[in-house]
């Protein structure tokens, strides 16, 4: 019996994974591709499910909306994702620097990412209200005329989501790298200070290099995650002002919930499923290029 | 693996006592809303009298909607009565989700004093629209509409005429009232993008004469470009001077708060706000607002717009569920009960209740208003591509509050893009000269 | 030395600062929780404060707000806990064994895939299939479409992880004639503890805080959990922002409990278990 099980050990700790992916991970992904060459609308609840083809495909190509969003998105994504990485990285720096084990501050740097998205969405609104808002308030405090419309100008609108994001998930990053740096064994730092080796040569050909595969993990969940941003925006501004902050998110789900189109709703996940798995490719191809 | 266990055996007793012998129990799904509380202080009257427990299955406004859309066509047992915005009914009537009122009691009659509300109750199948002939689908229970917000002891103070009537009056108010330097804002709108904006402009647009269709459900011709709109939005568009600058991102409560703490003048709200202006813990200005009917052009007509809820009865529900829900629908729309839910802060259904002696009281001074708007009100269009209108409508008119476009830009974009899509679903439309 | 202490100081300073700016949002919610809604719209900086807020979601006769708390709380580590077991195992053989017919491959894409995914686009399904296995409006259907949801994020981070660990002490423990559970348990745990401690937080804090399948597949309070009860506070007309601080306030204090204890007890913990050599 020991014997079995120690043979088939790989399979077996694969396995309750499998299991769950098969029964919760597989149905949903059958009906996504199912309605996604669908034009099954809200109307549509209970009854079968119909084949349309690919009249989806035509619908994206009138769909100037769309493009829109992703235009939207991809500035968010870029924006966001690269201002974490830097910032939770010298965080992650800094603290360890300091202190190397320490909990407290561990612990006071992800407290931002404990709140609810839709409180952080909520408060932040509060802070940005032109009227009523903190920012606002203090600015107003220091002189400023006419302080800036945070969430009602076309211009800075998407600038103000992005800062939001930035706070929530920048411990995201942090906790990640600094988990990183913690992994990182003793020996090679003691070869290279017998070696006389400066602090920057050290940074830069030992601890780099081993924190490279955690750097990489971390910057592709992030990405995937920006992609996926919802909840936080959907309080902040539904999309507005215009469509200046409306991400691919709250597009789909206004295709589905507010118009009932779930058929072409489906259709447009499956695009930015394909347009993601599309990016982490080229990642991972530029990855493998230089190292 | 112990708690495994205990939760998987708890899940076994939830669900599946209802359909046996006597009902005893009604479960009403609801969003929570300013009006609940008034309702959960009304219902333990009727738990008294006929010994039948209520529940609340409560959902937060964001999600009532896609919780009721995905459960209800499935044949979902767990609610024996519902609630629904207005704009939501097309949906439920049409595909029959709920149970005609006279199919469970064929005697049934609406009490004359509940307001019809634009026909909100009855769906004609053939037309597919409310229309009067309809069939009865169901009873209002928050009858929702727009007032106009006013600070009447500021208009005295500065010599003003009261009730403010046409939107000359109301801007010349605006004018006086103005302080940018406290600052005070002399009118304060509701401008962000979608269904606030449009929310907000629509009684504007039908106070001047205007209107989205020629004549839903018989002419689908689009009109929201003619000049009659046009002469609206600018209207609508003229305010921004004297009201916050920022409009363009003022939501429901940031309004209210703007009336409540005393920055604002006046502003078109809807009445279930009421409780907000008298409130200590959420007012600086107790008792100083004063309510009237929507302000109308010199030539066209007051249009407050609905923005209520209904209750219905799903299908799939058995009989004897179903009289017990009728039954406390008839209970919950008397006079007496309407009388107590708007003394516990909510807003009535029954035009009786806007003429009773509540109305002399102070804190329901709001009541003479809604009594001399009730049959003035006008709603927004019962049709399934209304979301989609209302986005396009929103998207346009925000752009116009910010400044992107001018007033005929926006209506005619509006006008386009809304065409496109009924000829697009299969109606016959076009653009109104 | 100079250049020591001159890193040591930048690093002090980029914290000092890291940690006003993180600390000064979540300490207006704090602050705007203890207000009435007036003072919070005047947006002053003086208020009388009260704990009215509080006490209304948490004290009050016929609220539900307890009742989602013990709810979220059973099924966010329930499902943590699923999750973060079926992930480390699958995280482990994927990583260092080879599969026939690239079976391996085929897994990671398949996480890979489900994790783009926007909840939106599934939630129609998965609501139905629920319905169908009776797992509706149960702890126990959330905890598991929960483990599955987040399994990929898991499977991913710990890879990074395992992978950092050299083969060479893998290779060297099965040689001393360890089982590969043995290994598991001995070897790989302890010396990812720091990651999968990180893992652990996050995966937990992931699904506290989770909406919309929260908010679809539940429907009594009996199962209900607190982002859809907290999202009942920003109603139609009004934002009810003093409760809805003050439960966001309330909510990230088991966040913070779990935080504190994994970085305690699992990560001490593990690495004790490690076996050296």
């Amino acid at each position: 019996m020991n014997d079995f099980l120690e043979r088939n050990s790989k399979y077996i700790f694969l396995m309750p994974a499998i299991i769950l992916l098969i029964v919760f991970g597989f149905f949903p992904i059958i009906q996504l591709l199912r309605l996604s060459f669908s034009s099954f609308t809200l109307y549509d609840i209970g009854e079968k499910i119909d084949f349309t083809g690919f009249k989806n495909v035509k619908n994206l190509m009138g769909d100037k909306t769309f493009g829109q969003s992703l235009k939207v998105t991809a500035t968010f994504v870029v924006g966001v994702v690269l201002v974490e990485l830097i910032l939770g990285f010298l965080i992650a720096l800094a603290v360890y620097n300091v202190i190397k084990r320490n909990s407290f501050f561990r612990t006071v740097f992800v407290v931002p990412m404990m709140v609810p998205a839709i409180t952080i969405g909520m408060i932040w609104r509060l802070m940005y209200n032109t009227e009523f808002g903190i920012i606002n308030s203090v600015l107003r405090e220091l002189g400023v005329i006419s302080p800036p419309l945070w969430l009602a100008n076309p211009d800075i609108a998407l600038m103000s989501v992005m800062v939001v994001d930035i706070w929530h998930w920048t411990p995201f990053v942090f906790l990640l790298i600094f988990a990183g740096l913690q992994s990182i064994p003793e020996e090679p730092y003691e070869a290279a200070a017998l070696e006389g080796a400066s602090d920057s040569q050290t940074f830069r050909f030992i601890t780099l290099p081993l924190l490279s595969k955690t750097i990489f993990i971390t910057l592709m969940l992030r990405t995937v995650l920006a992609f996926k941003a919802f909840d936080e925006l959907f309080i902040l501004t539904s999309g507005g002002p215009g469509n200046a902050t409306e991400i691919i998110g709250l597009y789909i789900y206004k295709t589905a919930f507010s118009f009932g189109k779930i058929g072409y709703s489906a259709f447009l996940s499956l695009i930015t499923i394909i347009i993601m798995l599309i990016i982490s490719g080229i990642f991972r191809l530029i990855v493998r290029s230089t190292s | 693996m112990v708690l495994f266990l205990t939760i998987f055996t708890l899940q076994g007793f939830s669900v599946g006592k209802q359909e046996a012998e006597g009902v005893k129990e009604i479960t009403i799904a609801v969003n929570d809303s300013p009006w609940l509380p008034g309702l959960k202080q009304l219902v333990p009257l009727y738990e008294e009298e006929t010994g039948m427990r209520i529940n609340f299955s409560i959902f937060p406004y964001k999600g009532l909607y896609e919780k009721l859309t995905t459960a209800i066509p499935l044949g979902s047992k767990e609610w024996d009565i519902i609630f629904l915005d207005d704009t939501w009914v097309s949906l439920f009537y049409d595909k029959k989700y709920l149970t005609p009122l006279e199919e469970i009691d064929p005697n049934f009659t609406v009490d004359p004093a509940i307001i019809e509300y634009a026909n909100v109750m009855r769906w004609n199948h053939d037309k597919k629209y409310t229309t009067p002939d309809g069939t009865l689908y169901s009873l209002p229970i928050n009858g929702n509409f727009h007032l106009f917000y006013y600070r009447e002891d500021l208009y005295k103070e500065a010599g003003l005429d009261t009730p403010p009537e046409t939107w000359e009056d109301v801007k010349e108010a605006a004018a006086t009232l103005y302080d940018p330097k406290k600052p005070f804002y002399g009118y304060v709108l509701r401008g962000q993008k979608g269904n606030a904006v449009v929310f907000n402009f629509l009684p504007v647009l039908k106070s001047f004469g205007g209107d989205i269709f020629v004549d839903p459900p018989i002419d689908w011709t689009v009109r929201i470009s003619d000049e009659k709109a046009v002469a609206a939005l600018e209207n609508y568009l003229s305010l921004l001077q004297w009201a916050p600058p920022g409009s363009g991102d003022v939501g429901q409560s940031d309004m209210l708060a703007m009336l409540s703490t005393g920055k604002a003048a006046q502003g078109i709200v809807v009445a279930a706000a009421v409780p907000w202006m008298d409130n200590e813990e959420t007012s600086t200005i107790p008792y100083k607002m004063q309510y009237t009917v929507t302000p109308k052009a010199k030539n066209g007509k007051h249009a407050p717009l609905l923005g209520m809820w209904v209750m219905g009865i799903p299908q799939s529900i058995s009989d004897e569920r179903k009289k017990a829900s009728l039954e406390f629908m008839k209970w919950v729309t008397s006079f007496e009960s309407q009388k107590k839910y708007t003394e516990f802060g909510a807003v009535p259904v029954r035009s009786d209740v806007m003429f009773s002696d509540l109305a002399d009281q102070k804190e329901f001074r709001f009541l003479k208003a809604m009594g001399e708007s009730y049959d003035l009100v006008t709603e927004r269009p019962r049709m399934p591509e209304w979301f989609e209108i209302e986005e396009i409508m929103g998207m346009n008119l925000n752009k116009a509050v910010v400044g992107e476009q001018s007033a005929q830009e926006a209506l005619d974009t509006i006008a386009e893009e809304v065409v496109n899509l009924l000829e697009k679903a299969g109606y016959e439309t076009g653009i109104a000269e | 030395m100079v250049k020591k202490r001159s890193i040591a100081t930048i690093s002090i300073v980029i914290m000092l600062i890291a940690f006003v700016l993180t600390i000064l949002p979540f300490l207006w919610i704090f602050i705007t929780s203890l207000k009435k809604f007036k003072d919070i719209m005047s947006g002053s900086f003086l208020f009388d404060p009260t704990f009215k807020n509080y006490r209304s979601l948490f004290f009050e006769r016929g609220s539900d707000f307890p009742r989602y708390t013990l709810n979220s709380v059973i099924i966010c580590i329930s499902a943590t806990f699923l999750c973060l077991i079926v992930s480390s195992l699958a995280s482990y053989s994927v990583s260092r064994f080879k599969f026939p017919g690239h079976l391996d491959k085929i897994v990671l894409l398949w996480t890979l895939i489900l994790h783009m995914i926007h909840p939106m686009a599934i939630v129609l399904p998965v609501f139905i299939q629920m319905k169908t296995l009776g797992l509706y409006d149960t702890h126990l259907g959330l905890i598991l479409i929960y483990a599955t949801i987040w399994m990929p994020l898991a499977i991913w981070m710990l890879k990074g992880f395992i992978e950092d660990i050299p083969k060479s002490l893998q290779d060297s423990a099965f040689i001393d004639g360890c089982s590969t559970f043995q290994v598991f348990r001995c070897i790989i745990v302890p010396l990812i503890a720091p990651g999968l401690a990180a893992t652990t937080i996050f995966v937990f804090i992931f699904i506290w805080n989770e909406f919309i399948f929260a908010l679809i597949l539940t429907s009594s309070v009996k199962v209900m959990t607190l982002p859809p009860g907290i999202a009942r506070l920003s109603q139609q007309y009004f934002i009810k922002y003093g409760e809805m601080t003050s439960a966001a306030f309330f909510s990230t204090i088991p966040a913070l409990i779990l935080v504190l204890f994994v970085q305690k007890h699992i990560v001490r913990g593990l690495t004790f278990g490690a076996v050296k050599g």
